[in-house]
């Protein structure tokens, strides 16, 4: 889906080639939770180590002085120096365990991959953007008033989080758009937009004047069958010259035939979709 | 051209784009005919893209050609910071060359400290109970302040008494103490750093805190008169450690300048740049501290007189000043020369 469609926010990035791409950003409730799982991950990390280190102390006593000192300095790196999300987010490309979890991504708001420096940066604003009065108040402030769902450490270093897009092929989209009027020995493309309106008029079909059905059937027929143009089929031309004829009733038979045709595969393509999500 | 058609045509080059990403995604280096490769495929899917997003822009193939320019142009215009062979230059040219450019905030950061070291010693001689009071603005612990110090004091006036006036420092466990010190102080020169987004007021408190406390406790060695003493222990253990924190105060008061002097920048971009700038400088700040840290850990154990300890001052006075002072000067004007005429 296009992101500029659906999306809750989104970033803009303009290339060199004068062409700008979207970024869906991650809320900020997206990011909390991935916070939280890091905290948690860390948490595991830091009472496992803790708990050799303790083991060993006891049995070894005062020799093991120096595993508690490791220890120490790991707690101390990890959690209060931001090195758990320094460490991963530099080997990971912008990503902790937590955010690769909740499929987001750190990001410079150029596009480009985080940098080392913007990584140390925002997460030495860990300590600013954790103040007072509670935990992550000021982060949190400044998440939501940010145009770009930046906390302060973003805004220094010039990053974003974003949504990570689930990797597509084009094969599918070829897939996708298979012929739908398989009634002929011509296949017959036809255009999302077009099947709106044949949905919509086969709805209103009934209420309409003969005159009207006519004229709207012909309008709407033409362009795919105009479309198609360069291999038709013989079947195909016969039924081009009817449906530009008004007054045949063949050709609105015919057209009716067609959208009803279009609605089923619509319908099941839908259904299809749904049952993949 | 509708939008089957123009899957069916363009889409060739859109795998095409797809399988040499996949294989970049890897961390390959593209060899020189696949980079001719990838930005040629390149332009050819940002053209269909923005191409798409004019005629389909609501179509399935719009948003799948805005995930491919974005993952391509993140290949093509990375700025690859992060190699370790860049890492040595980085340290002993880049970053020192930074400090010597950005000097006046390290310069205010040290006058503040040394004006409030004098507040503290002179607080301490005349007002009442001076001492307890300005010792009491725990060293670098600004959520601790005012808590009651005077058992430290007490502590240091019997240690002094028996003798061994630095016995504070000497614990069953020293390597682990020193090795939590060390953390601590990597801690707070984050604090003053990042406290610089306040418009540099947390990190002025941090300093002038610690500025007076340390002046507090020279008094008390100025009271019972063993100055040297005190300048060939205190500094064995905080002369790095102070100069640090002083200067991540420094670091702190950069991106302060960056907010309050933004000069033609846009606001933003002026804190970008200056954040940027002075995280070099905290990065490393935070290795001295940690080198320094772990030597500690040794030196502590170890009996010493004085004469060594003095030996060992100097060094690592004279290694602060050839770091900040000069390293990296002679590359860097080179570097100036050569680039003027490109």
């Amino acid at each position: 889906m296009n992101p500029s469609a659906t999306a809750y926010s989104i970033i803009s990035i303009e290339t060199p080639e004068n062409i700008s791409f979207q970024y869906e950003l991650a809320g900020p409730g997206t990011r909390m939770v991935a916070y939280l799982f890091d905290f948690l991950i860390l948490m595991v990390m830091m009472a496992a180590i803790g708990g050799v280190a303790g083991w060993f102390m006891s049995n070894w006593g005062a020799d093991a002085d120096f595993l508690l000192a490791a220890a120490i300095a790991f707690v101390s790196i990890a959690f209060m120096l931001g090195g758990y999300f320094i460490l991963f987010e530099s080997i990971m490309n912008g990503q902790t365990p937590g955010k690769r979890l909740l499929r987001i991504r750190v990001l410079q708001d150029n596009g480009t991959p985080v940098e080392f420096t913007s990584i140390v940066l925002r997460n030495i604003f860990r300590i600013v953007d954790c103040m007072f009065p509670f935990q992550y108040a000021i982060g949190t402030l400044s998440l939501i008033f940010s145009k770009e769902t930046q906390r302060f450490g973003d805004h220094l270093a010039g990053t974003v989080v974003v949504k990570e897009a689930k990797t597509q092929s084009a094969k599918n989209f070829i897939y996708k758009d298979k012929p739908v009027f398989t009634g002929f020995k011509q296949d017959l493309f036809a255009e999302p937009e077009e099947f709106n309106f044949l949905m919509e008029y086969i709805s209103i079909y009934k209420d309409l004047k003969t005159a009207d059905r006519n004229r709207i059937s012909v309008k709407l027929i033409r362009p795919l069958i105009e479309r198609n143009k360069l291999n038709l089929h013989p079947e195909l031309r016969s039924l081009v010259g009817h449906a530009l004829n008004p007054d045949n009733r063949e050709a609105h038979k015919a057209a009716e035939a067609i959208m009803k045709e279009v609605l089923r595969h619509y319908r099941n393509r839908d259904k299809d979709e749904d049952n993949q999500k | 051209m509708n939008a089957t058609r123009f899957i069916s045509v363009h889409s060739p080059s859109w795998t095409a784009l797809e399988a040499l990403l996949k294989k970049l995604r890897t961390g390959a280096k593209p060899d020189g005919k696949e980079f001719r490769q990838l930005t040629k495929l390149y332009r050819a899917v940002t053209s269909d893209y923005s191409y798409a997003s004019t005629f389909f822009p609501a179509h399935d193939i719009t948003g799948y050609l805005n995930r491919l320019v974005a993952e391509a142009h993140a290949i093509i215009y990375r700025r690859r910071t992060m190699k370790a062979r860049l890492a040595i230059p980085w340290l002993f040219r880049t970053v020192p060359n930074l400090f010597r450019k950005n000097f006046p905030p390290f310069a205010l950061s040290l006058s503040i400290f040394v004006l409030f070291a004098f507040t503290g010693f002179l607080g301490a001689e005349y007002m009442e109970e001076g001492e307890s009071i300005f010792l009491s603005f725990s060293l670098t612990q600004p959520e601790e302040a005012f808590a009651d110090n005077s058992m430290y004091i007490n502590q240091t006036e019997s240690n002094i008494r028996s003798g061994d006036p630095f016995a504070v420092y000497d614990s069953p466990m020293q390597s682990m103490m020193s090795s939590g010190i060390a953390f601590h102080n990597i801690r707070v020169a984050f604090f003053c750093f990042a406290g610089g987004i306040f418009a540099g007021l947390v990190t002025f408190y941090v300093l002038a805190t610690n500025g007076m406390m340390v002046g507090a406790f020279f008094h008390i060695f100025y009271r019972h008169d063993i100055i040297f003493e005190f300048w060939n222990t205190v500094l064995l253990h905080g002369m790095i450690e102070l100069t640090m924190i002083v200067f991540s105060a420094g670091a702190g008061f950069m991106i302060a300048r960056g907010l309050l002097f933004p000069g033609s920048l846009p606001l933003g971009d002026s804190l970008r740049q200056s954040g940027t700038q002075a995280v070099q400088i905290v990065i490393a700040i935070a290795l001295w501290l940690l080198i320094s840290g772990s030597l500690e850990g040794f030196v502590t154990g170890l009996e010493m007189n004085s004469a060594l300890k003095l030996l060992i001052n100097f060094l690592s006075f004279s290694l602060l000043i050839f770091y900040w002072g000069f390293a990296g000067k002679k590359k860097e004007r080179t570097a100036l020369v050569t680039a003027a005429p490109a």
